[in-house]
């Protein structure tokens, strides 16, 4: 039993190996060391929310050595694990009140390919996902961790015996069913038009579908009294984030209203939001937007709106994160060969239209 | 503000000591500040189980409790679950939705907290006031938004309310993040892994003395710094105090000082059942539930997960070779304990399963989704000296037995007719007993014994006949009496019933006589009479049922009253119902003697009027203190029988008790 005075440099050598990574490839603030940390955090905090996550791991490793304080980075490396499927965003009654928290993925790995698959979930109480023996063919990517063998290996034995469960891709991207955006929109219509009426709502913030479609961030504003149609928006809560819903509107009074998710139960509430205002802004004729740039060998996607997360994981098999580019809210890059296919996807999952300015599809 | 009590998981002790997780996976559970029904048994082998208190917990009452449970393993939970000493318990608000508790008592300037007091707290600083709209038996909420800064006022009051303050040094966990952290002065890490802590100051330090459970480590302080790093190694599993005391060049006292507590823990067992911290979890009923106790339904497990999302549940039978059959059917989350009884039924109709079950070795329950995974609940078939194996030859049901003990054993059979009334048997060469009537056969070597209902055999719609109960043994109207009717009803209760319908048939026939008749034997002649004459009140008059329920008018008026309220009672649980039905008799009959004691009368009525073997675990002197106050106070028997029969009545499906919505759980 010992105590000694170390350096930071030292201390934070220690936090990346303790987290089963290289210290000579990965820094602290890296992101795979961020995502290590908040999977271990979180197997001991779960059930808890994206606030309480963040915090605690934000806590121990900020202002190691330095006055970088991490917690931003930390919150959309949360968001991101709940994207990818470590984390799930669930809706749990605790017999007072239904509450949405995190929770712990489920193990299991998504075959991507016969010799590669990716891992996904977390295993309580600070266990490891897998044996050392695998971890070593484990190779760390932002958030994502991808398994690769040669190309005969036979990668879902190697997996199942380590007590991983494999995960449909399908499942795993759990994306909806292709429509159209009328169609959508009229999904949504039905139930908010089925529900009670509702009455006053203090600080319901709205979508406004007239706003510029590529500066999300300006989008939200309060109701004005003039405001009369369906709106996506969020609405405060005593406890928790706001919530998403969907709200009939006249003359600046909520008429009724719809809490989302409708049209699946573990779906994010955002996810159906998001759709649901691209859907709006398509009925509206004012698509939302995308750009492709050329990166020398790559073409980089740059998206002005959020995707959902079913999106976010497909980009995960296809694609890289990216830092956004000019204006954009989200960037990824795709290689040449499978631009055509993610643009058709854009437009017909979301409905998204190529902008014009500066573009280059590859063709 | 809500308080929650984290409960502790018990099954950390099964190496140090084995006896209480045992005790707690077969006994209920009493939290002190907890007012919903006893928890089911084994739900103190969860970790991470929080419970909602409505009231704080009184400092003379024991924490945690098991209902029955020895005094031995009683007293240790009484020790060793404690809440941190009062009067006064710090939280500190980490968000909008959660205060942790301050082990240490102390505040940290700029912070916010929430104090709760035993006794209302006088003379306090302006930034200490109560909390609007919230407060509970037991204790008086405060909101504290501590200062930027403590002056002396600030932290004379502090102290006078047995309270300290750290203003200008900061103990918290670095690097790696532990396994918990309250956000002040306590945290946890996991055996093997070496904790780093950070420390900081406002003040100019030149040096720290760091003692580790008292022994001190002078540590330099290099002036450029604000903040250093300290690792600490080789911690047992065990507890740990760590001092900091922080001095300048020029003073020779500190300049400040503050402490955390460490808490070295092995990991916990991962349970292929999942935990509260994943999307699926299944919890069990007793805790670890033999194959016999999930079939008979003497077991329910309880699914948690998402609301309304749609799973599927199987279950497989596996025998000793590698034969097994599978049931699987689709469920919505959560299945709640009480619903359970329906997946029961639906195992014992499946054919398949039904022809396999008694050849088999262990249960297999899984839950599975294609996006939250898949947890599983494995029950093995119980290892007994004495078992029995039902099977049938020639048509006729029969039983072999299997003896594992060095003695001879001896059978004996109580037929459904005379359910206590004991006919000694022989078996054949092959083991095997076969009675055409069928009932409670129990085998005898040296200590051990294993009992099975023998269903009869059926080849005429008249043979069910021989599933009725014709009677039971006179005796006389005392305690002992009832307590040997209670003994007759444990041992049909606990009995195996092989997978047979008409098995599980004849034995409710028996346990529902039972009830009735120790029922007759305690309400009296007239109701003795009412009893005999209706298996339910459906065809008997109103006023035959109030009249019997007692002379006097007030009986009258409490037998409408709570005929009045049946329907409302329904949605219940069955201990719900006893505070209705206490509040009743309170009412009605304040003097009839049932408020006297400390048991609650009115509950055990109604499992003695619902489930008699269900009081089978309840220690002597309260089964005998119970008794003599209902033999007194008869009223009371009369009426939890009356609302025992009207929920059967008026409850459509229920299988998890012998009358319809009275499962104890």
């Amino acid at each position: 039993m010992g105590v000694r005075r170390i350096d930071p440099d030292v201390a934070m050598r220690h936090a990346v190996k303790s987290l089963d990574l290289d210290p000579d490839r990965f820094a602290l603030e890296s992101p795979e060391v961020l995502a290590a940390a908040v999977r271990r955090t979180a197997s001991f905090l779960c059930p808890t929310t994206p606030g309480a996550l963040t915090r605690s791991v934000s806590e121990t490793v900020s202002r190691l050595g330095g006055s970088v304080d991490v917690a931003e980075d930390v919150a959309s490396m949360v968001e991101s694990l709940a994207s990818y499927g470590d984390l799930l965003e669930l809706a749990i009654d605790d017999g007072t009140r239904t509450r949405r928290q995190l929770f712990l993925g489920p193990p299991a790995y998504v075959s991507v390919r016969p010799d590669c698959a990716l891992l996904v979930g977390i295993r309580p109480d600070g266990a490891a996902l897998v044996s050392d023996e695998v971890l070593s063919l484990v190779e760390p990517d932002r958030h994502t961790r991808r398994v690769s063998l040669g190309a005969d290996a036979a990668i879902a034995d190697l997996l199942a015996a380590e007590g991983l469960i494999e995960m449909h891709v399908d499942h795993w991207l759990g994306a909806p069913r292709r429509t159209s955006a009328e169609a959508v929109v009229q999904f949504y219509t039905n139930y908010l038009e089925a529900a009670g009426p509702t009455g006053p709502i203090d600080g319901l913030l709205v979508i406004d579908p007239s706003a510029r479609v590529t500066y999300y961030i300006g989008r939200w504003r309060p109701l004005g009294p003039r405001d009369t149609g369906h709106f996506v928006a969020r609405r405060p809560q005593a406890y928790g984030a706001n919530a998403w819903c969907f709200a009939d509107v006249r003359a600046g009074e909520v008429q009724r209203l719809i809490d989302l998710p409708i049209e699946d139960s573990l779906a994010r509430p955002s996810d159906e939001a998001w759709r649901l205002q691209a859907a709006l802004d398509v009925r509206a004729g004012r698509p939302q937007e995308f750009r492709v740039r050329v990166d020398g060998a790559t073409r980089i996607i740059d998206v002005f709106s959020p995707v959902p997360s079913w999106l976010r994981r497909r980009i995960d098999v296809v694609g890289t994160d990216m830092s956004p580019g000019m204006g954009a809210l989200f960037s990824y890059a795709v290689p040449m060969d499978a631009l055509l296919d993610e643009i058709s996807y854009l437009e017909d999952s979301m409905w998204l239209a190529q902008s014009q300015g500066g573009s280059d599809s590859g063709e | 503000w809500t308080p929650y009590l984290e409960i502790p998981d018990v099954s950390v002790l099964a190496e140090r000591l084995p006896s209480v997780p045992e005790e707690a996976a077969r006994l209920r559970s009493l939290v002190e500040g907890y007012e919903g029904t006893p928890l089911a048994r084994g739900q103190l082998l969860y970790p991470g189980r929080q419970l909602r208190l409505t009231r704080w917990p009184r400092p003379d009452a024991p924490l945690v409790q098991l209902e029955g449970g020895s005094a031995a393993t009683n007293a240790l939970l009484a020790d060793q679950c404690v809440l941190s000493p009062g009067p006064i318990w710090v939280f500190r608000i980490r968000d909008e939705l959660r205060a942790n508790e301050v082990r240490g008592k102390f505040l940290r300037p700029g912070e916010h907290y929430i104090l709760l007091a035993r006794e209302a707290l006088a003379e306090l600083p302006s930034w200490i006031a109560p909390t609007n709209g919230s407060s509970m038996q037991g204790a008086h909420a405060y909101s504290a938004n501590a200062p930027l800064v403590f002056n002396t006022a600030d932290e004379t009051s502090l102290e006078a309310l047995g309270l300290g303050a750290v203003t200008d040094v900061l103990i918290r966990p670095a690097a790696l993040p532990p396994a918990s952290w309250d956000g002040e002065g306590a945290a946890d890490w996991l055996a093997g892994e070496q904790p780093i802590l950070a420390i900081s100051s406002s003040r100019a330090v030149a040096k720290g003395i760091i003692t580790l459970n008292g022994v001190p480590h002078l540590i330099p302080w290099p002036a450029s710094e604000r903040e250093v790093f300290l690792e600490l190694s080789d911690l047992d599993v065990g507890s740990h105090q760590v001092g900091v005391s922080l001095f300048s060049d020029v003073i020779n006292r500190p300049v400040a000082a503050g402490s955390l507590q460490i808490v070295i823990r092995s990991p916990p067992v991962r349970l292929p059942a999942g935990s509260f911290g994943e999307g699926l979890m299944i919890m069990a009923s007793p805790a670890h539930p033999t194959l016999s106790e999930l079939w008979d339904g003497r077991a329910v497990l309880e699914v948690r997960g998402p609301q309304g999302v749609e799973i599927e549940l199987e279950a497989a039978l596996a025998d000793g070779s590698s034969r097994s059959v599978r049931h699987r059917t689709n469920a919505r989350l959560p299945i709640e304990a009480t619903q359970w009884g329906r997946h029961t039924s639906e195992l014992h109709e499946d054919e398949d399963l039904l022809s396999f079950y008694d050849s088999a070795e262990s249960c297999i329950i899984t839950v599975r989704h294609p996006r939250l995974g898949a947890v599983t609940l494995r029950a093995e078939r119980e290892f007994a000296p004495l078992r029995w194996i039902a099977g049938r030859r020639g048509g006729a049901p029969q039983l072999r037995l299997l003896n594992n003990s060095e003695s001879a054993a001896t059978v004996s059979i109580f037929e459904f007719a005379h359910p206590d009334r004991q006919i000694p048997v022989e078996l054949n060469e092959v083991s095997e007993i076969t009675w055409p009537a069928g009932g409670l056969v129990v085998a005898e070597a040296g200590t051990a014994s294993a009992s099975n209902v023998l269903p009869p055999r059926i080849r005429h719609p008249t043979d069910l006949e021989s599933l009725n109960v014709r009677g039971l043994t006179p005796g006389p109207r005392t305690s002992g009496e009832v307590r040997r009717l209670l003994g007759i009803s444990a041992s049909w209760a606990t009995a195996s019933l092989p997978a047979d319908p008409f098995a599980a048939t004849g034995s409710l026939h028996v346990q529902q006589a039972i009830a009735g008749h120790i029922a007759a034997l305690i309400g009296g002649g007239r109701w003795a009479a009412l009893e005999r004459r209706a298996s339910d009140f459906d065809e008997l008059r109103y006023s035959e049922v109030q009249h019997a329920v007692g002379d006097l008018r007030q009986h009258h008026v409490l037998a409408a009253s709570l005929l009045r309220d049946v329907e409302a009672m329904l949605a219940l649980t069955p201990q719900q119902r006893s505070m209705r039905l206490m509040r009743l008799l309170d009412t009605h009959t304040p003097n009839a003697g049932h408020g006297r004691g400390r048991f609650p009368l009115a509950q055990f009525a109604l499992q003695l009027a619902s489930d008699p073997a269900s009081l089978a675990a309840t220690s002597e002197s309260e089964l005998d203190l119970a008794l003599q106050l209902l033999l007194v106070s008869t009223i009371v028997i009369r009426v939890a029988r009356l609302l025992v029969l009207e929920v059967h009545a008026l409850i459509e499906h229920d299988t998890g008790g012998i009358y319809r919505g009275w499962s104890w759980g």
